[in-house]
């Protein structure tokens, strides 16, 4: 916390800066002080040093805004965990009774001015032992409970709710005209802002944003966490809480984010540009990919640091060079390794590429949906990649359940990337166990096709989209490279071997020219 | 990549996580829970934890070599 002081200048006594000042770390600062704030690295809002050991019980979790908020409970105590995401700790709630309150909190905050914003990073899903992901979630769970409706006042999964700071909940799909539901699993930042206007976030995309004419802005006595003993407890972890008794500034909602963004690894919604985006200095396309993975560029293949990874070491994120936004994976068994230089067969040309062994190393895309307009079909994926001796493998989950572009020998190929339901028994023999490849995948709503090509040679055409919302648009469904789409849990006979050089993902369908330039690239690029 | 049946997922977890210091900045946990999903396999509903043998997580070392086996596809019902 800093607290700029009035200055003077010459023989004037005009100050010229008063302003109060808040440190969310030694980078990032907001001109609002939060009422709360909780941050399981600093367990006991003072210190990490005094941080318990991993697995302990938490009695205490000690505000760190200096209004000492804390929240205790005596008997179902929730779990510390110290490292959930790039080492930062949270707590663990599983799911029945465990709680942590401060019974007094609104007695002691004065929200007379009926305005709120309320930040949280949390988890829902646990696996037991402090993990989360595959094979984790919890579909319906409260982080926060601010008021005394008699349900949760959080968001929950497929069905939503919130009421937070309101006397009733506002309930299901009318939350989100584009029905992005909450997240079910893996992490995400949850927002919520209270003025003239009740606003929800997910990642800081706008999901809901209606007028408060009509509701009524309320509190309990009490706050709690985790939901113990109430309707619809967390199962999942809870890193860090940030509530205001003022509806944040633009600016200061954003630096919120940026802080929590680059602490956790999370990725935060910006909108995807329109305009022209190159490829290299020859082609480019009409409009910018929602993500492209290139293992080639620099400062793209990193470990949980951010700092690039060297040859032959695992990797934790692999960044998008067109939105900065990541794929990730924090499971230790399931990171795919950089290798630096390979020589790709078939070809005399050398690339950087990441290599999955094919036990099932994936990094996953959380939620694209908040990032894009998952409400249409049109879609465009190019992958470049090269089978090591695998001839049954998914490449790219994205869509159907459990499923994914599947290759498979003679009529054994399955394409469920960008579909509700994937077809069946096609035959994919443009592609190939082995050597480099190129694999476009077009799913375009206007046409009503689903067109798969390799190096711009058809390989399945005119065949309807199956878009579905629901699915690709699931808050259940995880996308992944390398393998197939996680509902939580995953098909895993078929897990891709091999190494990946490039991805990128289009939240639109491309022209007839950008798929020219698409293949005049990677051809050029790879020498495929 | 070898594989550990086991009936105790959580103690056998937590001898990975010690050896291997997790969780840590590096990762969050070694693996999550997959268990054996072909009813009609004599390993039914027990947990197959990966153990890696190379690289920054192998951990092989921690356990009998008789009591590791290979990846064995029929442990998945087929989709």
């Amino acid at each position: 916390m800093s607290l700029v002081l009035p200055t003077f200048s010459g023989f004037s006594h005009t100050p010229s800066v008063v302003a109060a000042e808040y440190d969310l770390d030694a980078t990032y600062v907001i001109s609002e002080f939060p009422v709360l704030h909780l941050d399981a690295n600093v367990l006991d809002g003072s210190d990490s040093a005094n941080n318990p050991s991993n697995g302990s019980f938490v009695s205490t979790w000690g505000d760190k805004s200096g209004n000492n908020n804390d929240f205790t409970e005596a008997t179902n105590q929730p779990i510390f965990r110290s490292s959930l995401l790039r080492g930062q700790a949270g707590v663990e709630f599983d799911g029945s009774n465990d709680i942590l309150s401060d019974s007094d909190f609104f007695s002691n905050e004065d929200f007379s001015a009926e305005e709120a914003t309320m930040i949280v990073v949390g988890i829902p899903g646990r696996d037991g032992t402090g993990g989360f992901g595959v094979g984790t979630e919890d579909s319906t769970y409260q982080f926060v409970k601010t008021s005394n409706v008699t349900n949760a006042t959080d968001s929950f999964g497929t069905s939503d709710y919130s009421a937070n700071f309101l006397s009733s909940r506002l309930n299901a799909q009318a939350l989100d005209s584009t029905y992005r539901q909450t997240p079910t699993s893996r992490p995400f930042i949850n927002a919520c802002k209270v003025g003239t206007n009740y606003q929800l976030f997910t990642n800081k995309r706008q999901r809901l944003s209606r007028s408060m004419t009509g509701l009524t802005f309320a509190t309990g006595s009490g706050i709690s966490l985790g939901g113990g003993g109430l309707n619809f407890p967390l199962s999942g972890y809870i890193c860090e809480v940030l509530l205001f008794n003022t509806l944040l500034s633009d600016d200061d909602f954003n630096t919120v984010h940026d802080y929590l963004s680059e602490k956790y690894g999370l990725n935060i919604y910006s909108q995807i540009s329109t305009s022209s985006y190159a490829l290299d200095e020859s082609n480019s396309v009409s409009f910018a990919p929602q993500f492209h993975f290139d293992a080639n560029q620099s400062n793209t293949v990193l470990n949980s640091s951010y700092s690039n990874v060297s040859d032959g070491n695992d990797v934790y994120f692999w960044k998008d060079k067109s939105n900065d936004w990541y794929a990730i994976q924090p499971t230790a068994t399931r990171q795919p390794s950089f290798v630096s230089s390979r020589t790709i067969g078939g070809t005399s040309t050398t690339s950087s590429a990441l290599y999955f062994d094919g036990t099932g190393e994936s990094l996953e895309l959380w939620y694209p949906q908040w990032f894009g307009d998952y409400t249409t079909a049109d879609k465009t994926a190019i992958v470049v990649y090269e089978p090591d001796g695998d001839t049954q493998f998914e490449l790219l989950g994205l869509g159907a359940s459990s499923s994914a572009l599947m290759f498979g020998t003679g009529t054994t190929s399955y394409c469920g990337t960008f579909r509700g339901s994937r077809l069946g028994g096609v035959s994919l023999s443009q592609l190939s166990g082995t050597n480099g490849q190129m694999v476009e995948i077009y799913s375009d709503a206007t046409a009503n096709t689903y067109n798969i090509s390799s190096q711009g040679t058809a390989a399945i055409s005119q065949t309807t989209t199956s878009w579905s919302v629901t699915t690709n648009g699931s808050n259940r469904y995880i996308p992944q490279l390398g393998g197939a789409t996680l509902s939580p849990s995953e098909g895993t006979a078929y897990r891709f071997k091999g190494w990946i050089y490039e991805v990128l993902i289009f939240d639109n369908i491309v022209t007839s020219s950008d798929k020219s330039a698409l293949v005049s690239y990677a051809q050029s690029k790879y020498g495929i | 990549m070898k594989y550990l049946i086991t009936e105790d997922f959580e103690t056998n977890i937590a001898t990975i996580n010690t050896a291997l210091s997790l969780p840590s900045i590096e990762a969050t946990n070694y693996c999550t829970p997959e268990r054996v999903t072909n009813i009609e396999h004599i390993d039914y509903d027990k947990f197959i934890i990966p153990v890696k043998t190379e690289g920054r997580w192998k951990c092989d070392q921690l356990f009998n070599t008789e009591d590791l086996v290979d990846f064995d596809e029929t442990w998945y019902s087929v989709l």
